[in-house]
């Protein structure tokens, strides 16, 4: 498996467990090693011997240890061992204890298959009902609109810097937007909230927000009249969701060899509950598509996605007037590493095209937040004085945009003012850079690590 | 644009409604929504405003690309290495991060251009000159761009006369010291104008930190300024002004000290021939015998020169006056006094009743004026009185005077006793890495202790600190068989060295990996 130490290092549900899986690399801990087309196993000596095993294909592992943690320590162990030393992992014939589990999988993944086909093929329980209960709820989500709508026109009249600092009426506005069923504009109400004399161009930016957010109030109004995936796009902006089912039954599917080029993970407040972004584009279709995962605490995220790798693959999208969102729907075997800009020959690369294919999808559809960014072989720069710590990225025709956030020092270290490829989310202002290609070897920017 | 976010903040009602532009496309898309109140028609002229700013984004030109760095001409190390001296930057063992520099540098290697940013960050002239030649090209051309990453091109001279000069003006306390210590090594005497200017501002305190600066460079143009802080309120501050001024022996309290102390000792060479060397050896005074007499009253002028009258609970007042008076002289005075060596002059001292406190003034003495000479033989006549506590005071200034060689002999012999409680302190004084000897006594005492069936709390936390020492220390060929140790058996005091072991083999671990990823 040719992982890196960074690559591993995503996988690992948290700091702790990361640190306790480089202890548990050591040579010394293990016996019995081995690898064959579809796992590597080995038995770790902890506080008893362990039998671990790592599945190929998807870098699922399974450990016969009692952690709570997935994977446990001595998982990430064999994964570092094997991407240090992988002389010590010699081919041979799997014993039963991995054979057994391998023949599991197989069998709990085809009995998936078939459910979900059942689930697809099933008439809706009682479409009279569930019409019902669609109608119902866009009474309560017209409703609360109607009553944001008039707050905001309040707003506007007295003026939004008349509300005074830290004062509750936003989230007062998202939780009655909540009680509506509409938990897309109560968070945009709430990033609001966040926004007055939160710097010098917050105006600017509140405007922005606002403005977005009456466009969505209108166009809520007038969902019948709308394109289905235009209106597909404002039911997922106001809080409507499409279950994976649904996206599997009749989203557009794409195949191609993925390349993962980018990955952001974020935890709520306590940590409680981690949101996983991933940036996918297809080495041939340059498709770009964004996986959302989340996890529960330190669970893992059910689909092991690495930044730097490239997975062959069919991915679903959800239905959208410019769809991005997306999903595995079948990944065959295993991840190899990314070495070249993938869709290369789907277009210009420069920041001239990045702005003008931006500007074309927000005319398909105007809410979108963070735009997937490939820039081939663009050079980082300081952008002002070193203690200011801003970057910018300059093209080879000389275009030049702002990095988001400071401190890319390590993005400017690896070009050493050389071009290279850069992949990052484009929000109209600036670009957050999450992965850059220097030399044919990738480096994840924003840390795909977890939160120590 | 600027018209209705205006409108927005401060409100219709105040602004009124901005004036729209009827050639403007965006403006004729609100005007299509028909009759709608102003609120409404303000909420909608913003939303297409703002995603026509999004979509209408300009990239900006000219701006300068900089200068790519120049190519590199060491091959780079391998990834495994590379993943480690992450690690190690982002740790706290900074001597094994100094150790894989160290063999990466002798085997001509560099590190990849990702990790240079947290290892420049670091700002640890301890690794330097070997971090220098690592970071390559790419650490030249990060350095150029980035002021606070200098050090890893320049090296301590980094921070200009001007700078340091700005940072004694303005500094924290912390910083204004570094700052006079690092002038007084390259420019000495501005070192001393800095501190006679800031002299009588300053409190007791700082003023002896600042003096002790004068330590480095010292010479007798630093005369003046220490004999008027030999009149100084505080009796701090002329203590450490009489110490300075011992060591200057042109100077008035050199000759006083010099006068003083030589009323105290005298000594009687052995005698020569056949017959005398039998007579003397059969004596035992064959290194020549030395007469101490300690001063009988303390003369209160001795007061003005740093002397302390009163003695701490335990220490007879005329050994006290003693071990000070002899302080104040540069152990070379005797040699040449005498004609005798250090050799003989401190196996002489050890016959006499006094010798506790003339082993003491003249480790003091010798510390201050770094004697060499005197160093060895003082040391191995502290370890033959068996003297623990001295020897834990010795070490951390002695060693770093001794031959390696010599340290490590000795400090073997210690560790061969056993007792860890008795290491305290010395260890982490001895250079590294370990002599094999030494290495291999510290592993025997760790085996016998690992099994040992009686260990008390103390020898545990003794040997919790001494596992931390000797884990970058011990050289990597000797450690092997430490690697695969058995942990201790649950139900034995050595459980309790469970954690400590498990980092200690973990650092060897490390250690060994670093050691095989730079061998040719």
């Amino acid at each position: 498996v040719p992982l890196s130490a960074d690559q591993i290092a995503a996988l690992a549900p948290d700091a702790k467990a990361l640190a306790a899986g480089k202890q548990s690399a050591a040579p010394r801990l293990w016996g019995a090693l081995g690898r064959s087309e579809a796992a590597i196993w080995g038995e770790c000596t902890g506080s008893a011997v362990y039998q671990v095993r790592v599945a190929l294909d998807d870098l699922v592992a399974k450990c016969s240890c009692p952690s709570r943690k997935f994977p446990c320590k001595h998982s990430l162990g064999l994964l570092f061992l094997a991407a240090e030393s992988p002389g010590r992992i010699p081919a041979g014939t799997a014993p039963d204890w991995v054979t057994e589990w391998l023949g599991k999988r197989n069998e709990s993944a085809e009995r998936k298959k078939q459910r979900a086909e059942k689930t697809a093929d099933a008439a809706p329980p009682d479409p009279e009902q569930q019409a019902k209960r669609a109608e119902k709820r866009l009474a309560r989500v017209l409703a609360g609109v109607e009553a944001l709508e008039l707050w905001l026109g309040d707003l506007v009249r007295t003026g939004v810097a008349s509300v005074p600092p830290g004062d509750g009426v936003w989230s007062t506005q998202a939780a009655r937007l909540v009680d509506a069923q509409a938990s897309g504009l109560a968070s945009r109400v709430r990033r609001l909230g966040y926004l007055p004399r939160s710097g010098s161009d917050w105006g600017e930016r509140f405007a922005d927000g606002l403005g977005h957010l009456a466009l969505l109030v209108q166009a809520v109004r007038r969902l019948d009249a709308l394109d289905a995936p235009l209106a597909a796009d404002v039911r997922a902006a106001v809080g409507w969701t499409v279950d994976r089912d649904e996206v599997l039954a009749s989203g557009e599917r794409v195949s191609d060899e993925w390349a993962i080029v980018g990955q952001m993970v974020t935890a709520d407040d306590d940590e409680r509950f981690r949101t996983q972004r991933s940036w996918l584009r297809g080495m041939r279709g340059g498709r770009d598509a964004l996986v959302l995962q989340f996890a529960a605490g330190t669970a893992p995220f059910p689909e092991a996605l690495l930044p730097g790798m490239v997975l062959d693959a069919e991915m679903a999208f959800w239905p959208s007037a410019h769809p991005l969102r997306a999903l595995v729907s079948e990944r065959r075997g295993e991840m190899k590493p990314l070495t070249s800009r993938p869709g290369a020959s789907a277009g210009p690369a420069g920041i001239d095209g990045l702005l003008e294919r931006y500007a074309r999808a927000l005319g398909r559809q105007p809410w979108i937040e963070r735009f997937p960014a490939t820039l081939g072989a663009v050079v980082p720069a300081l952008a002002g004085d070193p203690a200011g710590e801003r970057f910018q990225v300059i093209d080879t025709d000389g275009r030049v945009v702002p990095l988001a956030g400071s401190a890319h020092w390590k993005l400017f270290a690896i070009s050493g003012g050389h071009p290279i490829d850069l992949f990052g989310e484009w929000d109209g202002r600036s670009l957050l850079p999450l992965g850059a290609l220097a030399e044919g070897g990738y480096h994840a920017l924003t840390s795909g690590e977890p939160a120590a | 644009m600027k018209a209705l976010v205006d409108a927005a903040l401060v409100g219709l009602a105040r602004a009124g409604t901005p004036p729209a532009d009827p050639d403007d496309a965006g403006e004729r898309l609100v005007a299509r929504a028909g009759e709608i109140s102003a609120e409404k028609a303000l909420l909608v002229r913003l939303g297409v405003q703002a995603v026509r700013a999004r979509a209408g984004t300009v990239a900006a030109v000219g701006a300068e690309r900089p200068k790519a760095a120049a190519p590199e001409t060491r091959p780079l190390c391998s990834p495994a290495l590379a993943a480690i001296v992450a690690d190690l930057c982002a740790g706290k063992n900074k001597a094994i991060l100094a150790e894989a520099l160290l063999r990466m540098d002798q085997r001509g290697l560099r590190l990849p251009p990702q990790v240079l940013p947290a290892l420049a960050e670091l700002r640890a002239p301890a690794l330097l000159p070997a971090v220098t030649q690592v970071a390559g090209e790419r650490g030249r051309w990060l350095a150029e761009h980035n002021p606070e990453w200098r050090w890893l091109i320049d090296g301590v001279a980094a921070v200009s006369l001007a700078e340091r000069k700005r940072a004694w003006e303005e500094g924290t306390p912390d910083a204004r010291m570094s700052a006079l210590r690092a002038t007084r090594l390259t420019e000495p005497g501005e070192a001393r104008s800095w501190i006679e200017s800031a002299w009588k501002a300053e409190k007791a305190t700082l003023r002896e930190e600042m003096l002790a600066a004068l330590s480095a460079n010292l010479s007798a143009s630093d005369q003046p300024l220490l004999e008027q802080a030999l009149a100084d309120r505080a009796a701090g501050v002329r203590a450490a002004a009489a110490k300075l001024l011992a060591r200057i022996e042109t100077s008035p309290l050199a000759a006083r000290a010099r006068a003083r102390a030589d009323e105290t000792l005298a000594y009687t060479a052995p005698a020569t021939g056949l017959f005398g060397a039998l007579k003397s050896r059969l004596a035992g005074t064959s290194h020549g015998t030395l007469a101490v007499s300690p001063p009988a009253a303390f003369t209160p002028a001795w007061a003005d020169d740093g002397l302390l009258e009163k003695p701490p609970a335990g220490t007879g007042e005329r050994a006290f006056w003693l071990r000070q008076i002899l302080s104040l002289v540069p152990p070379a005075h005797w040699e040449r006094r005498f004609a005798a060596t250090p050799e003989s002059l401190v196996n002489a001292a050890v016959k006499t009743e006094w010798a506790e406190p003339v082993l003491a003034g003249w480790t003091d003495a010798t510390v201050r004026n770094e004697a060499r000479t005197w160093a060895n033989h003082l040391w191995t006549a502290r370890v033959a009185r068996e003297e623990p506590e001295a020897l834990r005071e010795l070490a951390a200034i002695i060693f770093p005077m001794m031959d390696a060689a010599v340290v490590h002999e000795t400090a073997a012999e210690i560790v061969g006793g056993g007792n860890p409680q008795a290491w305290n302190g010395i260890l982490a004084a001895v250079p590294r890495p370990w002599s094999r000897a030494l290495a291999d006594a510290f592993a025997k005492a760790l085996m016998r202790a690992s099994t040992s069936t009686q260990l008390g709390w103390q020898e545990v936390s003794a040997w919790r600190a001494a596992l931390d020492i000797a884990a970058p220390a011990l050289p990597i060929a000797t450690v092997d068989h430490l690697l695969v140790l058995d942990p201790p058996a649950p139900d034995t005091p050595a459980a309790a060295l469970r954690n400590a072991l498990d980092a200690f083999r973990s650092v060897l671990a490390v250690r060994k990996r670093i050691d095989q990823e730079t061998r040719p």
